[in-house]
Formats: structure tokens, sequence, C-alpha cells
């Protein structure tokens, strides 16, 4: 990665995080989904896109450890995500985010920022910035189902 | 009586008491110098006869250490001189060291005999007086004593060799040969070192004896002890307790002996441990050869003198009060005879019997005086009393008249005032009423008028107020409908604030879509993207400023409905109000009529008492012109009623103080009648 990039500026448990806009399929407002039943907490269940039915998955769950609250400014992400889960081959998935923030062009490899901690367990979680508003860290959102928090709690895969 | 002899007998008991004391105090004192000086003596003589023991011992020893020693013979023959010379010495000896004057080898061949030898020829004779033969003296071997010497040996020496103290030593009384025995000895030393020791043996037979003579004299006991030890006890003789034999420590005596004094003389009265009677006790202590002595003699031997002395003095102050008394009431009888006389006639007079002479009781001393003084006082009373009486029999009767009189007169006029006095209070009492009923109905009339007009003004503003009531009425249900409709459009902007502001919502959405999408189209989508931020900017101002319309709008509903509440509560409480009003109207008017029609009947009632009440003020002013006169002759007549009283009473208080007096024998019977006969007073 060099250089800026357009990112999905979110809010998830008053911290700041960013996706990478070029994986954003399309943003919604919260709809009704449908619930999955005793699945892992991070998988809410399935909800309906202009009459295709995707998984949707807690951000709030994934990355801080609770459960989104939704609001006014709560909205799903669908996002393309790959990865062994899904054997190889790319997937849209609908993210409950807490809140949308906007978008910004940020550099993430530049002088400033920190390339992040590479555990085992987290390889969503991506460098970290400064820009205005405080710290700003980077969501790999592909590898975000890849996490212990997953893999734990998952019986054998995902299948949309 | 009582008062001669009284004093008297105090004043002779005071001299006996007083004399008792001092004798007492003599005899005390002059038992306690006579036992003291007696304790002194004893001391004394001890003292002098150990004394002269030392100096003999001392007298043999100096002989020795100044060149006797070793020369045997002339040595034994000092000592038979010393034994011969003093008759209270009953053994003279000397000891040496064994060979301490180089002749012990030799000691028998020098004709020296052996009893003076002892062990290994060493010079140890003993002269003792033989019991045998009166005033002869035998050498006498020593079986008692070893090499080392007996205790009355080997205790000096080692004294000196110890501490270098050539001071004798005088040992505890001991029995030898049924003579009771002390020893003196002192050691002998020939260049600073001991060579030996010379002493005597003395009987106490002497001291025992000399001790006895004492204590004959004195009537008391003495004991003399040393080291433990009773040297003699006076006690013994009697052969009650052989004291002599006994240890000091055994003995009841132990603790008068522990408060021996070392130095002078101590007297104290105590207890005997003993007998348990209470006894003096004197006590010193021998210088030489310290000894102590103890002189006992029982309280009671000192005593019995003491009370035949007192017994004699109080039987002769008995003698002199008797003789006394026996003097002293022969003057007193003649004497409280003629006073007692005097004080009959006082005490006759005191009571106010006149009537009896005071007899002339004889004599002519003072008190006879006083009776006769007596008499003549009793006389002269009479007379005058009888004079006074008469004045004022005379003056009650006149009095008595007078008062009489006066009283008549006094109730006439008394009676004509009350009637008046009562008409008086009865046209008092009917003017005032009608004058107060006059007062109530002008006041009645005056009041019932000015409710009238009160009530017709109330009537008025009352109808007023109903019309502009009823007004009100009409303008608050227009205001109440106005602000339903202000409601009604209120709700309808809020409907529209809610279809913007879902228009805002999807605009947002919308320009992110957008603007993600433009990203993805790369450099041809860079101008789409700005548009895209600027679309999503306007949204979000749409959103807020549709916030605040619907805060707007939502204030505005509360305060318009608040204000139809207010009107509609305001509305119902003035429609209660104007019915009220009106019925209170009407109530007034019936009011006011009934009162026009009351005040005409009050004003006749009025005229007809002003009339009444003239009238009655006139009788009223000719009534008490009467009664003040009826009052002033009354007053008059009761004032020389009161000084006619006045004048009885002050008659009959003298003659009260006059019947007191008894001036002659017939009144006996009524003594306070007021009604004597002036013929028949006496001289």
């Amino acid at each position: 990665m060099s250089g800026e990039i357009t990112v999905l500026l979110v809010t998830v448990g008053g911290k700041r995080f960013a996706l990478d806009a070029g994986d954003v399929l399309e943003v919604l407002p919260v709809v009704a989904h449908r619930s999955a039943g005793t699945g892992p907490r991070w998988l809410l269940g399935l909800f309906n896109l202009r009459g295709k039915l995707l998984p949707l998955v807690d951000l709030s769950t994934l990355v801080d450890g609770g459960m989104t609250q939704v609001r006014l400014g709560s909205r799903i992400v669908v996002m393309r995500l790959e990865g062994d889960l899904f054997e190889g081959a790319t997937r849209p998935i609908g993210l409950l985010v807490p809140e949308v923030a906007g978008l910004a062009r940020r550099d993430f490899s530049a002088a400033g920022a920190h390339e992040g901690f590479a555990f085992a367990g987290a390889p969503h979680l991506g460098p970290t910035l400064v820009d205005d508003e405080g710290m700003l860290q980077l969501l790999r959102c592909r590898r975000l189902l890849e996490g212990d928090a997953v893999l734990r709690e998952l019986p054998a895969r995902v299948d949309a | 009586m009582l008062f001669g002899v009284l004093p008297a007998s105090l004043v002779v008991l005071l001299v006996v008491a007083l004399n008792g004391v001092r004798a007492w105090n003599n005899l005390s004192s002059g038992v306690g110098r006579d036992l003291r000086n007696a304790t002194s003596l004893v001391a004394k003589e001890i003292d002098l006869r150990n004394e002269e023991t030392v100096r003999l011992v001392r007298m043999i020893v100096f002989a020795q250490e100044s060149g006797q020693f070793g020369r045997r013979e002339e040595t034994l023959a000092m000592l038979g001189r010393v034994i011969r010379e003093s008759p209270h010495v009953h053994a003279a000896y000397v000891g040496y060291e064994p060979n301490a004057d180089g002749n012990d080898a030799k000691g028998a061949v020098d004709g020296i005999p052996p009893e003076a030898l002892g062990a290994g020829g060493r010079f140890y004779p003993y002269f003792k007086r033989d019991p045998n033969t009166p005033g002869g003296i035998r050498l006498e071997p020593l079986q008692e004593v070893e090499d080392d010497g007996g205790l009355w040996y080997r205790h000096p020496k080692e004294r000196y060799e110890r501490a270098g103290v050539t001071d004798p030593v005088i040992t505890r009384p001991y029995e030898y040969m049924g003579t009771d025995i002390i020893e003196t000895v002192v050691p002998i030393v020939i260049d600073r070192r001991f060579a030996g020791v010379a002493g005597l043996d003395t009987a106490l037979t002497d001291i025992q004896r000399r001790v006895g003579e004492i204590a004959d004299e004195l009537d008391a006991d003495i004991f003399v002890e040393t080291r433990g030890r009773f040297v003699a006890a006076t006690t013994d003789r009697a052969g009650a307790e052989q004291l002599r034999t006994t240890e000091i420590a055994a003995s009841a005596l132990a603790p008068i002996f522990a408060s021996v004094p070392s130095t002078g003389v101590l007297l104290e009265e105590r207890l005997d441990p003993q007998s348990g009677e209470p006894c003096i006790f004197v006590s010193t202590t021998v210088p030489t050869g310290d000894w102590r002595v103890v002189v006992r003699k029982r309280s009671s031997a000192v005593y019995a003198s003491l009370t035949t002395l007192i017994t004699m003095n109080m039987l002769t102050a008995t003698a002199g009060i008797a003789v006394i008394v026996t003097l002293l009431s022969v003057l007193i009888v003649g004497i409280s005879r003629r006073v007692r006389a005097a004080q009959a006639a006082a005490e006759r007079i005191a009571s106010g019997d006149l009537s009896e002479r005071v007899a002339d009781a004889g004599g002519a001393d003072e008190s006879a005086e006083l009776v006769r003084a007596m008499g003549a006082m009793n006389d002269d009373l009479a007379s005058i009393v009888g004079s006074v009486r008469a004045a004022a029999t005379r003056l009650s009767s006149s009095s008595v008249e007078l008062a009489a009189t006066s009283r008549q007169q006094e109730v006439a006029a008394a009676a004509f005032g009350g009637s008046t006095a009562q008409i008086a209070s009865a046209i008092r009492e009917i003017s005032a009423t009608g004058g107060e009923l006059l007062r109530t109905v002008g006041a009645v009339d005056a009041g019932a008028r000015r409710s009238a007009q009160a009530a017709g003004a109330g009537r008025a503003r009352l109808d007023g107020m109903a019309e502009t009531m009823g007004r009100l009425d009409l303008s608050t249900g227009e205001i109440g409908d106005r602000l339903q409709v202000i409601s009604e459009k209120a709700a309808a902007i809020t409907s529209v604030v809610e279809t913007i502001t879902k228009v805002a919502e999807q605009t947002n959405l919308l320009s992110v879509n957008a603007a993600i999408e433009a990203e993805k189209a790369g450099e041809s989508g860079l101008g789409f993207l700005v548009v895209a931020r600027e679309i999503r900017r306007l949204a979000d101002q749409t959103a807020s400023a549709t916030t605040d319309i619907e805060r707007i709008v939502r204030q505005m509903q509360e305060a318009v409905a608040a204000g139809v509440a207010e009107m509609t509560r305001f509305t119902r409480e003035m429609r209660g109000g104007t019915s009220d009003v009106q019925r209170v109207a009407n109530d007034l008017g019936v009011i006011i009529d009934d009162m026009n029609s009351a005040v005409a009947g009050f004003s006749e009632v009025e005229r007809g008492m002003t009339a009444q009440s003239s009238g009655v003020a006139q009788i009223e002013g000719a009534v008490r012109q009467v009664a003040d006169g009826a009052r002033q002759t009354a007053a008059s007549v009761s004032e020389f009623g009161r000084v006619a009283a006045e004048l009885s009473h002050a008659v009959a208080v003298l003659q009260d103080a006059v019947a007191r007096f008894r001036i002659s024998a017939d009144e006996a019977a009524a003594p306070r009648s007021g009604a004597a006969d002036p013929g028949q007073e006496r001289r």
C-alpha cells in the first residue's frame, strides 16, 4: 500500500476506524434482519438486499467485544470479504456499524503512522495514524473473519 | 440561804482541791527523785567496786610489764598479797604463754610449787581462798585449763592480737563452788607481744547484800544484769524466783532491760510484766563492766500516803462548811419574815384591796422601815379613790339622759331622709331608662336608613357586573376556538418536517454511496466525488434544520394546549360567578323594601319618647332639692349623738377604773358595782 486511499470512517465504542472504500460495495440504512438463532454472537443473521439474502455481521462484536446499539447514524455497510471461511471465494456480507462518519482520504504508510501489532489472533487490525480528530486505525476488512473471535466460535464454515 | 452557803462551800472545796494537787505533785516528784538517787547510788557503788577490781588487776599487769615478768617467785608472792588484802577478791591468777619467759624448762627445779605450773612447766598459778581455813589461801591446779587456756584466757589474747585492745575483760557471772563469781582479766604485753594474762575472781556476795539493803530502804525491788545474766535480784530473797540463774531473754523482765539507757537515768511508769500491776521503773547503766541496774517500785505503794492526805483535807473542809451554814441561817430567817410581810401588802394593793391596814412588823432595820412605808401608802390611796368614785357617778347619769334625747332625734331625721332618697332614686331610674331608650331608637333609625341606601347602591353595581361577565364569557369562547386552529396547523407542520427529515436521510446515504462509486471509477470519478460530498453536506444541514423546526413546533403546541386548558377553566368559573351575582342582587332588592317600611315606624316612636323624657327630668329636679334638705338635718343630729355617746363612754371608763379599788370591808360582795356612797369612805 502506498499513498492516499479513500476510506469510510466509522466509530465503534468511541474509537475511530477506517474501512478501505475499495472494498465497500454499498452503504444502507439499517433494515430488518432474520436472527441466526444459536450461531456465534457476532453473526446477527440474514438480511434482504434487493431480493438477495446476505449474512449480517456485528462489527462491534468483532472489534470491541460489545453489541451494536442501533441509532439514527447506524448503517449496514455491504462489503466484499474473502478468506478460508469462503474457500478462497469473495463474498459480499453486511457489516452492522454503530456510526458512519463519512468518507476521507488518508495515507496509512506515511511517516507518522504506526504499522500496528502483528497479533496472530487479530490479522484484521491494520496500521494507526493520527489526524485532526485523533487516532484512526485501518481495519483490513477482507481478513475480518480470520481473527480468534471468529475461529473460536465458528463450527465449520459460513455459507452465504 | 442557798446563795450564802454555796459560794462558801465552793471556795473551801477549791482550796482543798488545789492543796491535793500540790501535795500530789510534791509527792510524785519526791518519790521520783528518791528512786533516781537510789538507782544512781547502786550504780555508783557497783562502778566503784568494779573499778577497784580493775585497778588491782592492772597493778599486777603493770608489775609484770615493769620487770616482774619471768620472776615467778615474786609473782606468786604478789598474787598472795593481793588476795589477802582485798576481802572481796576470791581468787588471783597469772597465765603465761608457753615458755614466754624462757623458764618453762626449769620451772619445778627453782622451787616453784607444781600446782602453779601447767603442761611443760608453763607458769600458770591460780591462788584461791581456802574455804576450810579462814583467811587462808592455796594454789589450785586448774583442771579446766588446757594449753590454749579457758575462755577467760583466750578472749583477751584474741582481742589483743586482733585489735591491740588491752581493756579489761569482765565475764558473765557464774557459780563456782557455791558462790557467784565474775572474772576480770587484763592481757600482759611484753615488747608489744601478747605474753600472758593476769586476772582476779571476785565474789558477788557483797554486791548482792548491798543491793538488798537499799531495796529494803526503798520498799522496792532492784535487778542488776550483765551480758544477759542477772548479777543480783532482790526478789530472789523471798524465794519466789531464782532469777540469778535465769537468762534475761528467758525472763519476763526482758522488755524492761531492753529500754535501759546507756547513759543517764530513765524513769518510766508502766505495767510490770511479771505481776501486771502499774509500777515505776528506774534504770541506768554502770560504766565499768557494762552492767545494767533496774529499780522497780509498785505505784500503789507510792499513792497510798497521798490518799490519806486528801482524806484529811476533805474532813476539815466539811466541818468548815457546816459552821458557815448554821450562822447564815440564823441571819437570813429574821430578814425574810419582814420582807414577806411587805410583799403581801404590796400584792394586796396591786389587786385593788385597800380595806386592810398594814400591821407594823417591829424591828429597826431597813426591812422594818419598808413595812411601815407600805402601810402609809395604803391609807392615802384609799382616800383618793373614794372622792373620784362619787364624782364619776353623778356625771354618768347626766350623760345617759343626753344620749337618749339625741338618739330619738336622729331616728326621726334618718326616716325622713330614707324616704326622699328612695323617691329620688326611682325617678332617676325612670329618667335614665327613657333617655337610653330614646338613644337606642334614634340609632336604629339611622342604621336602617344607611343600610337601605347601601343595599340600593350594591344592587346597581351587581347588575353592571353581571353584564360585564356575560361579555367576557363570549370573548373567551372566541379565543379558545382560535387556539384550537393554531394547534391543528402546528400538527400539519410536524408531518411536513418528518417528511423533510426522511428525505435528508436518504440524500445522505445516496451521497455516501455515490462517493464510493466515484472512488471505484478512479480518476474519472473525482469530479463526481466532490459533488457527492457537497450533496452530503447539504443533506446534513437540512437534517439539523428540521430538528430545530421540530423542537420549536413542539414548544408551540405545548403553549397552545396550556392556553386552551386555561381558557376553558376560566370560562367555567365565569359562568358560575355570573349566576351567583344575579341571585344576590335579587335578595338585596327584597331587603331594601322591608327596610324602607321599618324606618317610617321608628320615627313615630322617637317623637313620643322625647316628650316623655323632658317631663321626667323636671320631677327629678324637685325631688333632689327635698332630699338634700333632709340629708343635712340628719347629719347634724347624728353629729350631736356621736358627741353624747363619747361623753357617756368616757364616764364609763372612769367608773370602771375606780371600781377596781375596795375601800371598805362592806363592799366585798360587789366590788365593781360603781355605786359607792362617798359617806362610807374611811381613813
